[in-house]
């Protein structure tokens, strides 16, 4: 137990003071941020524009061109009732995804959403909306009217309001889970590969236990991958906190009288609307299950991985061999995350729900679906088969790793691999 | 118990191939034992047999009267041949770690590095990281980390390998002082004039056999063929001149001869100082080197 701890703090010690530890970690939460947020304005620059019939009362003074790459307007005939708009909105199948109706007098503007708009294209249209909402005030010099209307999204496509949050909630943290394994199950290999060519494994083997080495470098990089993350999580919660900050009170703090003088003035008042419905959105996840998963999937997942990653490594002489072992075992993995469209789009499919139970892809597969709600025992489920074949993996790996560790000089072979366990 | 290591019938294969066949040894506490054999023989491999970096196929190993077992790499210190440290990491750091694998305390460690760093005069490059060092500044730091936790049992691959004769020098102090403070050591070496000035004991393996056992001294007996070496004046006597197995000139008329005359001592040297002038007359015994090649090409052939 003492060997574990000393290689294990040697190893977080040795890692933490990488350039490329520190680079890694600052640069994290900026990545994954992209990773998140670029296929969202990809999604957004998309030759296919939204068709957006935008509908005023006679008192309107709404004019000129408001078509931009996203969204085509359509004015609807001031002599039409919202009744008969609605009517042939809902009659043409092209050139109508969108009704919007809006109102001065009432401070009231209602959006029909025929194609099901994805959460940010919803934002956009909205800031959209409230731009010609607020240019027809001031072409109206209707002060005592720029208040925040009440604006009532009814979308009439099939798929749940939220969908979106939930898809990208869960992309995110299977994201990450399938980043940090992989990244740092590779690290685990390389290390041993590594101190195999420079030959320290010679003078690590004569005073340590093959399997109290292999554990203390995979503890000690777990331990650097948790500091990582730690540091990442507290990045995303200040950030949270300093929208929250800025936004999230904004709205409790208008009354009657100042809203109307702040959303004359103030952008923010409108950004912090919108921050509110995403907090609220937000507050529909699940987030301890999310939280308490990610974290033990995170873990466990890692550390059957990393196992099987210290087995390769400990098989091979150097680097180019490691190829031919790694493949197979993060095949799975990868493969999980190829399926990713397909788990979020149907969660409670018999196929999603099956890679969520098999150990090697439940890490990512889980993670997907957890969003979307699952319930408890399923998860408990999950986790005991995750944790028994983690605990396999490490007698597994101990077994190859000795042998291979100490099969000095001749890398092993598929064939060596599955004797293993006969000569043991 | 006056046994530290001792091994029965040890065979260890890689493959097809046999790396060590059927070997038995015994060692005494506070010996030297010299492991010669040629490039190949199997040597390396019947160190890391003891140091448990491979395992044997068949065979026992016992250490202090008790089966090898891996609390016994802690009371083990290893030079290896090809030497291994963190390229990266700063001197005194790995001392500390590498002792403390072997169950020192951090204190201990720290202290007991910095001791070792100081005899060996490289105090100052207890910061430095290593790769930034020479090779022979290296080479000094791997046999502290060998030897830092004070061992019973101190194992070493050719451990002059790359350092001048001043250095190597100062490293085989350092390894008779260690035997003088208590410590067993096992070294192997191609260097015969250290295997004569230091072993207590011997064993030369050849294809994965031992082939020779004993002590220096005792070896060499073994191989004595009753040669005189002489260095003389004059014509030799009619009864040697037949005897002469090697012959060199030197100056003023000085002839070195190898006889192996079958003439007792004390008659051959009153024939010789009949007829000429004796500078030098000494019994000789085989050198470790001539052994070695005698006893590699025997097997060899």
């Amino acid at each position: 137990m003492n060997q574990i701890w000393i290689v294990l703090k040697q190893e977080y010690l040795n890692r933490i003071r990488k350039r490329s530890f520190i680079v890694m970690t600052l640069l994290g939460p900026i990545l994954s941020l992209c990773v998140l947020f670029i296929p969202i304005y990809l999604s957004l620059d998309t030759n296919e524009r939204i068709h957006v019939w935008l509908q005023t009362e006679k008192s309107s003074h709404s004019s000129g061109n408001y078509t931009d790459q996203t969204f085509i307007f359509h004015p609807v005939e001031q002599s039409k009732t919202i009744e008969e708009a609605d009517y042939d909105f809902m009659q043409k199948h092209d050139q109508a995804d969108v009704l919007v109706y809006y109102n001065i007098e009432q401070s009231r503007v209602l959006l029909w959403d025929k194609k099901g708009l994805s959460t940010a294209e919803q934002w956009k249209l909205k800031n959209k909306i409230q731009d010609i909402y607020t240019k027809d005030i001031v072409a109206a010099y209707l002060p005592e009217r720029a208040v925040a209307p009440s604006m009532q999204y009814l979308s009439l496509a099939e798929e749940k309001q939220y969908a979106d949050l939930l898809q990208l909630t869960g992309l995110f943290c299977a994201v990450i889970i399938y980043f940090f394994i992989f990244y740092y199950g590779v690290q685990v290999m390389k290390g041993i590969v590594d101190e195999k060519v420079n030959r320290v494994v010679e003078v690590i083997l004569c005073s340590v236990k093959p399997f109290n080495w292999m554990m203390g470098k995979i503890l000690g990089i777990a331990a650097v991958c948790l500091t990582q993350f730690g540091f990442w999580t507290m990045i995303y919660v200040w950030i949270g906190s300093k929208f929250n900050h800025r936004y999230g009170n904004t709205l409790t703090q208008f009354n009657e009288e100042n809203i109307q003088e702040t959303l004359r003035v103030s952008k923010d008042a409108w950004q912090a609307m919108e921050w509110n419905v995403f907090a609220k959105s937000f507050e529909t996840l699940p987030l301890m299950q999310i939280g308490i998963c990610f974290f033990i999937f995170f873990l466990l997942g890692y550390l059957l991985y990393a196992s099987l990653f210290a087995a390769v490594g400990a098989m091979t002489d150097n680097e180019t061999d490691t190829q031919q072992f790694t493949f197979p075992i993060t095949a799975p993995l990868f493969a999980t995350f190829l399926f990713s469209g397909f788990i979020i789009s149907d969660p409670d499919s018999q196929t999603s729900v099956l890679l969520s139970y098999f150990p090697l892809t439940s890490p990512v597969a889980m993670m997907l679906r957890i969003p979307f709600g699952v319930s408890n025992w399923e998860v408990i489920g999950s986790i005991t088969v995750l944790a028994s074949t983690f605990v396999l993996a490490v007698y597994m790996a101990s077994r190859v790793f000795k042998r291979g560790v100490l099969q000095y000089g001749k890398a092993m072979s598929w064939k060596d691999f599955f004797s293993v366990e006969k000569k043991d | 118990m006056s046994e530290i290591l001792q091994l029965n019938n040890v065979t260890k294969t890689f493959g097809s191939y046999t790396a060590i066949d059927d070997v038995s040894l015994s060692l005494r506490k506070n010996s030297i034992l010299g492991l010669l054999g040629p490039n190949g023989a199997g040597k390396t491999t019947l160190l890391r047999l003891i140091t448990q970096i491979v395992l044997s196929d068949s065979g026992q190993i016992f250490f202090n009267g008790d089966p090898l077992k891996d609390a016994h790499r802690t009371k083990m210190g290893y030079l290896p041949e090809e030497r291994g440290l963190y390229r990266k990491m700063r001197v005194q750091e790995q001392l500390i770690y590498f002792a403390q694998l072997r169950g020192m305390s951090a204190k201990e460690a720290r202290q007991q590095s910095a001791d070792w760093l100081k005899r060996l005069g490289i105090e100052n490059l207890s910061n430095q990281v290593l790769e930034t060092l020479s090779k022979g500044q290296q080479q000094k730091i791997q046999f502290i980390s060998a030897v830092v936790h004070q061992p019973e049992l101190l194992i070493l691959d050719e451990p002059f390998s790359g350092f001048d004769p001043a250095n190597a020098e100062v490293i085989k102090k350092e390894i008779v002082s260690l035997h003088q403070s208590g410590a067993t050591i096992i070294y192997s070496t191609h260097r015969m004039d250290t295997v004569e000035d230091v072993c207590t004991e011997l064993i030369m393996i050849n294809k994965s056999k031992v082939v020779l056992q004993g002590e220096p001294h005792t070896i060499r007996k073994q191989f004595d063929q009753g040669y005189v070496r002489l260095i003389y004046s004059g014509r030799l006597p009619e009864q040697v001149s037949t005897d002469i197995v090697e012959q060199k000139m030197l100056t003023d008329n000085k002839i070195a001869y190898l006889l192996s005359s079958s003439i007792a001592t004390k008659e051959l040297l009153t024939l010789l100082i009949a007829q000429g002038i004796v500078h030098s007359f000494e019994e000789h015994l085989p050198s470790m080197q001539e052994i070695f090649l005698n006893t590699v090409n025997e097997h060899t052939l």
